[in-house]
């Protein structure tokens, strides 16, 4: 048996120890051993931070959010002795604050959750247009825009929860819904601008989107069922 | 009704096995589903099993050897492919070849080349090798499915295996006996990660960046392997003295040598943390007969800017962090992470490219970065009393990585401990300060490295 004289394990005939190089004093005359040493040296680094919980992180937004709007209406309050620019900032920054809670704070509460989320983005532009002095254009485009955002939305979440089998056609609903979105902002923009509904570029968007949708849909409920692709687009 | 429907759901994620016009295909189980993004020619994610026999190998017969096991497991005799948003297997309508060993393991085998297998065999002299792709299987699925070789090979040979393989104590032995049917057989290619998928409970805690060995490379298309024979009564015996078991023993051995490597890297690394995976085979909590992946891990850090630990203290807290990461709730709330993304809608319908390239991101950042390397232990391998004669000892090479560069697995075959250390790198000094700590704790060792010497059994 032979043994490397640095490690002390067994190395059989090898011509060297396979760990550390040294000859194998059975097999040949030369030692060229490799010395091991030890850097006691140490590098101390920064902790790293460990996850903020969402209460946690809701208060440090508050706090950060509400030396926003402190900040923006001194600012305002120095410059043009009253409240004038920052009135929209701080509103804004309000409504943000309302969402994050709702975000953070009510995920045991969803239907205050939904209600809060819903009402808020509307209420929003109601009451900017209410600083500005003009509601016409916050109550003719952008109410209605953000409410007919937020009634796709919730059909796409009603289709998603109705939907037995969920595959490539929930890809064609949404893109069906953003059809829908274009014809409806169109439809509202016009009836802002010019009194009347005169359809321009949205119906090339619809048309281009119902397209895709209409394969998806194709490949969903026809090419699945039957065909080897079914491997293919397993998902 | 909500009952029924999610039934169903769970039903469609636990049975991989598919069909459609053009025949059966599998889906890839949780943990395999990122392995094809980061597998390249040098990561091949493939380990291996060896056994050395009694007699020159007769490469007909393993051929037939083969051919029976595959028909048994024809599971294993797939090929991958890339769907629109999750790669697939195909099952490979030929069966698969036999190859002449190499000098280097684990390496030259891309599973992401079109047309190639998940698994190779490969024979030289007395010894069989199988190197399977952990996109297939894990290392007690890999072992199912080796031994089942060997069996049908000695079967073959006409050594009568002197007990009744594929039940109780040998039900790992899967032998051919006629068509796939039932329930049991179904089981062996479930995804059990959805099996035991536990909704809603809270992740595990992410683990910092540890330090990684140095990136000196060997050429490319080389993997060293140095094997250390130990005899199994000996360790048992050092373990039970400490009141630890064997691989608690030897993690903390692994982790004494990357503190010491820690402390002589100059400049400081930057990652204080050296951290050692201890693979766990979840089927020993989660009762299932898969044979695809169904395992994950025990992470054992220390930081190092506490300063250097004393190795008796080491063994200590290895004992106690493995006490406390290694129970049914812990390793719940990782199963939970894992198997709850792939049932995520919107993680399901981003398309396989897209996936491909966060899998590389994730894996990067949250996947080898948190070890600096693993040690797996398969345990002691029994094979049925007419076999032992014929079967002189096993080996089990752990997966090449760029990351950790160097990684360790272990078997225990009659009263033979051997460990394998498998490494990307040049410097040897993992494997030195490891073997040389077993014989300062006065374990007797035998050390040798095949490519030193070609291959060394030969």
């Amino acid at each position: 048996m032979s043994y490397c004289p640095e490690c002390g394990v067994e190395i059989g005939n090898a011509k060297r120890c396979p760990l550390c190089g040294t000859l194998n004093p059975k097999a040949c005359e030369k030692e060229n051993a490799v010395v091991y040493s030890v850097n006691d040296q140490k590098n101390p680094e920064e902790e790293t931070l460990p996850q903020e919980k969402p209460t946690i992180l809701w208060e440090i937004l508050s706090v950060t959010l509400a030396i926003a709007m402190l900040v923006l209406g001194a600012i305002d309050l120095f410059e043009s002795r009253r409240f004038s620019w920052s009135l929209y900032a701080i509103t804004s920054i309000l409504f943000l604050w309302v969402e994050l809670t709702a975000f953070f704070m009510l995920r045991k509460r969803p239907i205050l959750r939904i209600l809060l989320s819903v009402l808020v983005p509307p209420l929003l532009f109601v009451i900017i247009g209410y600083i500005s002095g003009n509601q016409r254009w916050a109550l003719g485009l952008a109410v209605p825009i953000i409410m007919l955002v937020e009634s796709l939305g919730g059909l796409v979440y009603l289709i998603f929860e109705k939907s037995k089998k969920k595959g490539l056609n929930l890809i064609a609903y949404i893109t069906i819904v953003a059809a829908m979105f274009c014809i409806g902002l169109e439809v509202l923009i016009d009836l802002f601008a010019i009194g009347m509904v005169v359809l321009r570029w949205s119906p090339v968007c619809a048309i281009a989107l119902l397209s895709i949708a209409i394969f998806f849909l194709y490949l969903h409920f026809r090419v699945f069922k039957n065909a080897d692709l079914h491997r293919l687009f397993h998902f | 009704m909500n009952k029924n429907r999610q039934s169903t759901v769970s039903h469609r994620f636990v049975h991989t096995r598919r069909e459609d016009n053009a025949g059966e295909w599998y889906a890839l189980d949780n943990a395999a589903i990122i392995m094809p993004a980061v597998t390249d020619d040098i990561s091949t994610r493939l380990f291996r099993f060896e056994a050395e026999l009694d007699a020159p190998i007769d490469p007909e017969i393993l051929k037939k050897a083969l051919a029976l096991t595959v028909n048994r497991m024809p599971y294993f005799n797939v090929r991958l492919r890339r769907g629109f948003f999750w790669y697939y297997f195909e099952p490979c309508k030929t069966m698969p070849s036999i190859y002449p060993d190499l000098e280097f393991p684990c390496q030259g085998w891309n599973i992401n080349r079109h047309g190639t297998r998940m698994f190779r065999i490969l024979w030289k002299r007395n010894r069989i090798s199988g190197e399977f792709s952990h996109a297939l299987t894990d290392g007690t699925g890999g072992i199912g499915f080796f031994k089942s070789l060997l069996a049908n090979y000695l079967i073959l040979k006409g050594v009568d295996p002197g007990a009744r393989l594929g039940e109780g104590e040998w039900k790992d032995i899967a032998v051919s006996s006629g068509e796939m049917s039932g329930l049991a057989i179904s089981e062996e290619f479930e995804d059990a990660y959805q099996r035991y998928f536990p909704n809603g409970l809270p992740f595990p805690d992410l683990r910092p960046h540890a330090f990684h060995l140095s990136k000196s490379c060997l050429p490319k298309g080389q993997y060293r392997i140095i094997s250390g024979k130990l005899l199994t009564s000996e360790v048992i015996a050092e373990a039970h003295r400490r009141n630890i078991s064997l691989t608690e023993l030897m993690s903390a051995v692994y982790l004494d040598a990357l503190q010491h490597i820690w402390y002589a890297t100059n400049p400081p690394p930057r990652e204080p943390y050296v951290s050692v995976e201890i693979p766990i085979n979840l089927r020993q909590l989660f009762p299932s007969r898969t044979f695809r992946n169904f395992s994950l891990f025990v992470l054992i850090s220390e930081d190092m800017r506490l300063g250097m630990r004393d190795f008796d203290e080491l063994v200590l807290r290895t004992h106690y962090q493995m006490k406390l990461e290694y129970d049914r709730m812990s390793i719940s709330r990782h199963l939970c992470r894992n198997a709850g993304s792939a049932r995520n809608l919107a993680v399901r319908l981003v398309p396989l490219r897209i996936k491909d390239f966060f899998a590389r991101v994730f894996f990067s950042k949250f996947g080898e970065s948190m070890l600096s390397g693993f040690i797996s232990n398969l345990g002691q391998l029994k094979m049925p009393p007419g076999f032992v004669p014929h079967i002189l000892s096993f080996g089990f090479i752990p997966a090449p990585s760029m990351v950790t560069m160097t990684n360790a697995s272990m078997l225990s075959w009659g009263n033979e401990l051997i460990i394998n250390f498998g490494s990307l790198a040049q410097s040897r000094e993992l494997e030195q300060l490891f073997f040389r700590r077993l014989r300062s704790i006065g374990l007797h060792v035998s050390v040798s490295c095949r490519s030193d010497n070609g291959i060394s059994e030969d």
